[in-house]
């Protein structure tokens, strides 16, 4: 298992938005986390990413237990994240963002920008070239001197995950990356997404559209009132009572 | 008149805009006005003088590099300081509410200026140029028609354009100055690509605190005396040139602070020179009043 989640609980004040949620994600697989709003999923990301401290449970991450790092520190034990609403640097140009995603494995400070020493060049020379290669990646090569915020929204969308690839993850965790976009820009994000799996990287993936969740994903689970509805295969998933009934309400008996 | 009016104003301005940095990169980072600002502008001033006592004991006065050990102690040693005052009194209240580390930095600001007048005595200290410089160079420069440019004037715009530029490479061109401005911006998503953002705001005071000094020993350098409540006006003008850039605006600072270096100047030489510390005033309430957010300034949409 790359990523174990064990019993995770989150209580805001007397309110449940998790409770005893447990599943695990095979390293390679591209993971669907479904759900009706208010379901619990992006709190399950906000604990997994350090956001918020889960109030019990465990993360194991690569065999070491991750529950309740900084965000810095989830960085860099290669969980990345992007956001439901999209969070770039927007006073910073395209490339720019993609660079800061590097900060987590790079190294040089104040000194080495003083000095402007052999290894500090070599290292900007090094974001620089990987920057570029991943918004080449997501085809945003064009607009690289561009304020971010300038850019259209599918794009944004785009630099977000380039940004992310940048930390070099090993567990990419989306939040409804599709959200706003028209059916042709969120089938060219799921060919983009299958490419980031190709690459290596495992998936964590929120999505409304169902079809697009069954299309791509190895696996799912699904949420429904902070709590665990059921995890397995899409084809598996898609046929469940409880799934149904969790988006469209219990049938009438009748 | 008016071109020795204008480089008297950049001369000043140019003192102003460093310690304008201090206050705009600490609020773009923390939304917090660093009031103890000043002093550390103040202690760069004594420490100047330090240096420059140090230099003499070991002789080294006259020598070419002098100046620049001279300056450079000050920032090193005032960085320090700056770094040690963020630790101490503000990284523990990071949470608290907004008033608390305005308090604290209020309170940072007595501490230190009573430290230097019980250390350094409650009278004026001279800061002896003649040491460092040989007779010709304090007394002479470059004369232009009817003004004269003094050597001393030419070092103290050079050596603050200097560091303008390289402050600006820095936060352009660097990953600490990247993380910077990514911090600024939106410190989660900065702390979620692996920014540490308390080295971050260390490394904001340590360069804000570096600057001060440097001006510091600038104002040393160009009026010859200091005194431990110079932090005070020095540190409300600076303050003021921020807010009247756009505070959080490196840009804003150094522009604001020439700004006000040359309507002091101009105002003292054809209005008059009585009124001299109105004119900071006047400025600031009139691009309040036309710019709220300042002349280079963003209006802030927070999320």
């Amino acid at each position: 298992m790359l990523l174990t989640i064990e019993r995770i609980a989150k209580n805001f004040g007397g309110l449940a938005a998790l409770s005893d949620i447990s599943f695990g994600i095979e390293p390679g697989q591209i993971f669907g986390l479904i759900g009706p709003n208010g379901a619990g999923k992006t709190t399950l990301f906000n604990c997994l990413t350090g956001v918020y401290k889960p109030s019990a449970g465990r993360f194991t991450f690569e065999d070491a237990d991750i529950t309740g790092i900084s965000e810095p520190k989830v960085a860099q034990r290669g969980i990345a994240r992007t956001f439901q609403n999209i969070r770039l640097f927007k006073e910073m140009t395209v490339l720019e963002n993609v660079m800061v995603g590097r900060h987590c494995r790079t190294a040089s400070r104040l000194w080495g920008a003083i000095t402007r020493n052999r290894k500090t060049r070599d290292e900007e020379r090094e974001i620089r070239t990987k920057a570029a290669e991943l918004l080449a990646f997501v085809e945003l090569s064009g607009p690289e001197d561009h304020l971010a915020k300038n850019l259209p929204y599918g794009h944004q969308r785009r630099l977000e995950i380039a940004r992310a690839l940048a930390t070099e993850p090993s567990l990419l965790c989306l939040d409804e990356p599709a959200a706003g976009m028209n059916p042709q820009e969120a089938g060219e994000l799921m060919a983009m997404i299958r490419r980031i799996r190709d690459r290596g990287v495992t998936v964590l993936l929120i999505e409304h559209h169902m079809r697009v969740v069954m299309g791509i994903c190895d696996r799912v689970a699904v949420l429904d009132g902070g709590r665990l509805v059921t995890a397995g295969p899409p084809d598996d998933v898609r046929g469940d009572p409880r799934v149904i009934e969790a988006y469209l309400g219990k049938a009438p008996a009748c | 008149m008016f071109l020795q009016q204008l480089i008297n104003g950049l001369t000043v301005g140019a003192i102003y805009s460093l310690i304008a940095l201090g206050y705009t990169m600490v609020y773009g980072i923390l939304e917090f006005i660093n009031f103890a600002h000043g002093e550390v502008y103040m202690l760069g001033a004594y420490l100047g003088i330090i240096a420059l006592g140090l230099l003499t004991q070991w002789g080294a006065a006259g020598w070419a590099l002098a100046p620049l050990l001279v300056i450079l102690f000050a920032m090193v040693w005032a960085a320090a300081w700056g770094g040690t005052i963020e630790r101490v009194a503000y990284r523990p209240l990071r949470a608290a509410p907004r008033l608390s580390p305005l308090i604290s930095a209020l309170g940072v600001s007595i501490v230190l200026q009573n430290f230097v007048m019980l250390t350094q005595g409650a009278r004026d200290q001279v800061f002896r140029r003649e040491l460092l410089f040989s007779s010709d160079f304090n007394a002479c420069g470059l004369s232009l028609g009817a003004c004269t440019v003094s050597y001393t004037q030419l070092l103290i715009i050079g050596t603050a354009l200097a560091l303008m530029a390289g402050l600006t490479l820095f936060v352009d061109r660097t990953r600490m100055g990247r993380a910077m401005r990514a911090t600024a911006q939106d410190q989660r998503m900065a702390r979620l690509c692996g920014v540490d953002v308390d080295t971050v705001i260390r490394t904001t005071f340590v360069i804000g605190s570096a600057l001060g000094a440097a001006a510091g020993v600038m104002v040393a350098l160009y009026y010859g005396v200091v005194n431990f409540y110079i932090g005070y006006v020095a540190g409300l003008k600076a303050f003021i040139a921020a807010v009247a850039g756009g505070i959080g605006s490196i840009p804003g600072a150094m522009l604001g602070g020439l700004l006000l270096g040359l309507a002091e100047s101009f105002g003292a030489g054809y209005l008059s020179s009585q009124y001299k510390d109105v004119y900071a005033f006047v400025i600031l309430i009139v691009v309040l009043l036309v710019r709220p957010q300042g002349i280079l300034g963003n209006k802030r949409d927070k999320v």
